[in-house]
């Protein structure tokens, strides 16, 4: 039996399962609770198609010009992955590979997915979508990782023509993505799976 | 030995609403969702003045990584450096005040607020005493942990240091170990920290 069947909710804030109605205040810690997230998963949808426009300008844009000799180049994320990888920087272009498209793809998929068999109401496989939605909650601040390197490289980086790196507008839009998926992952409500699959969406 | 009764409290499993009665935990015990596998509540053996220890010791490592560059670069005897604080910075001065917002904020102001929110409600907490407004900062304390990311900026300093070796001669000055000492400190802090057992000492009701 859930809480919410028996007519009780599960505060939020501070854990407490109370016998009280929803947006009233939580006995324990005074928040006011509510038994499942607020329009999860219109709000989840919107933040996720955001995320998932977004990552093509940031895919296409380069987040970074590399000036070495008086030579400017400018790179996208693919291509500095590339450039670790011809440098044969394979552990270092596998760690940017995974923190820069495989996460933030892989949240954007798992996200739709989930939403999708939520929304047939699949009853099957629910233990696998749980770990797909853990796997998504804990890996998904790693996309970060660009954005601080590219912060870093163009703060130490200053060398004028001998050498120097400067951020392009990509690094805008991948933060972009970044925080539209850790917002997207934060509205979705994982009891919804539970919910949907037992008829009571 | 007989399980006293009245120690039984209903928990509700957070990733998927399973009504659970859970029988009291013995120290090192954990409880599972029956239905999803979550982790319902796990019994520390001391569940505030390790976390206050700890969340301290991460605090005054934070002060240090202030004082000290992080990384330093030197390339033909012309050298460069930076500290925390201006790496989160530099972008300003491309105009690019988002990306400003979202590092500064990741990796400097959210991790600092977080400790100081948690010190000040665990640490006269460890000593018995619940402060005025412990609920609201305790609850402060919920919202900003999932936003500071110095774990993963750890991870950028590395990368950071392999891809610039190439180009120059790369010097991680005292911060990057101070920042790994923090990182250490407040992982170990998030563990000790039991959560429900805060509650249950500033909150309004005994439950
Ligand atoms: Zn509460
Ligand atoms: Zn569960």
């Amino acid at each position: 039996m859930t809480a919410k069947g028996r007519g009780w909710i599960r505060c939020p804030t501070c854990g407490l399962p109370s016998q009280i109605q929803d947006h009233h205040p939580c006995p324990r810690c005074l928040a006011p609770v509510l038994s499942r997230k607020p329009n999860s998963l219109q709000r989840t949808w919107a933040l996720t198609l955001s995320a998932a426009t977004l990552y093509v300008p940031a895919n296409v844009y380069p987040i970074m010009t590399v000036i070495q000799m008086g030579h400017g180049q400018s790179k996208t994320i693919l291509a500095g992955v590339l450039a670790l990888v011809e440098a044969n920087m394979w552990p270092l272009a596998l760690i940017v590979f995974i923190a820069s498209v495989i996460v933030p793809l892989g949240k954007i998929i798992i996200l739709m997915y989930l939403l999708i068999s939520i929304q047939m109401g699949v009853t099957t496989h629910l233990k696998e979508r749980m770990i797909l939605y853990r796997l998504m909650e804990t890996f998904g601040h790693w996309s970060m990782v660009d954005i601080f390197l590219v912060t870093m490289l163009a703060t130490l980086v200053k060398m004028g023509t001998l050498a120097t790196i400067e951020p392009e507008i990509g690094v805008s839009f991948f933060g972009a993505v970044v925080v539209l998926t850790l917002f997207a992952a934060r509205a979705f409500d994982p009891r919804l799976i539970w919910d949907s699959a037992h008829g009571h969406l | 030995m007989a399980r006293i009764t009245s120690a039984i409290t209903l928990v509700a499993c957070h990733d998927c609403d399973l009504l659970h009665r859970l029988p009291s935990l013995k120290e090192g015990e954990v409880a599972c969702c029956l239905r999803c596998g979550a982790v319902l509540a796990r019994r520390r053996s001391d569940p505030v003045v390790r976390c206050a220890a700890l969340t301290l010791s991460a605090l005054l490592l934070f002060v240090i990584v202030n004082f000290f560059p992080l990384l330093g670069l030197n390339l033909g005897g012309r050298e460069t450096s930076m500290t925390l604080l201006e790496g989160a910075l530099e972008l300003g001065g491309h105009g690019m005040w988002d990306v400003v917002a979202l590092v500064f904020f990741t990796s400097w102001m959210f991790p600092l607020l977080h400790f100081l929110v948690l010190l000040y409600v665990l640490f006269p907490l460890a000593l018995g005493r619940v402060v005025p407004g412990a609920l609201t900062m305790f609850k402060a304390a919920g919202l900003f942990s999932p936003w500071g990311m110095i774990g993963v900026y750890m991870l950028g300093v590395f990368v950071a240091i392999v891809k610039l070796a190439d180009l120059a001669t790369v010097i991680p000055g005292m911060a990057v170990y101070a920042l790994g000492g923090l990182l250490v400190c407040s992982t170990a802090a998030g563990h000790a920290l039991d959560h429900d057992a805060v509650w249950k000492q500033i909150g309004r009701t005994k439950g």
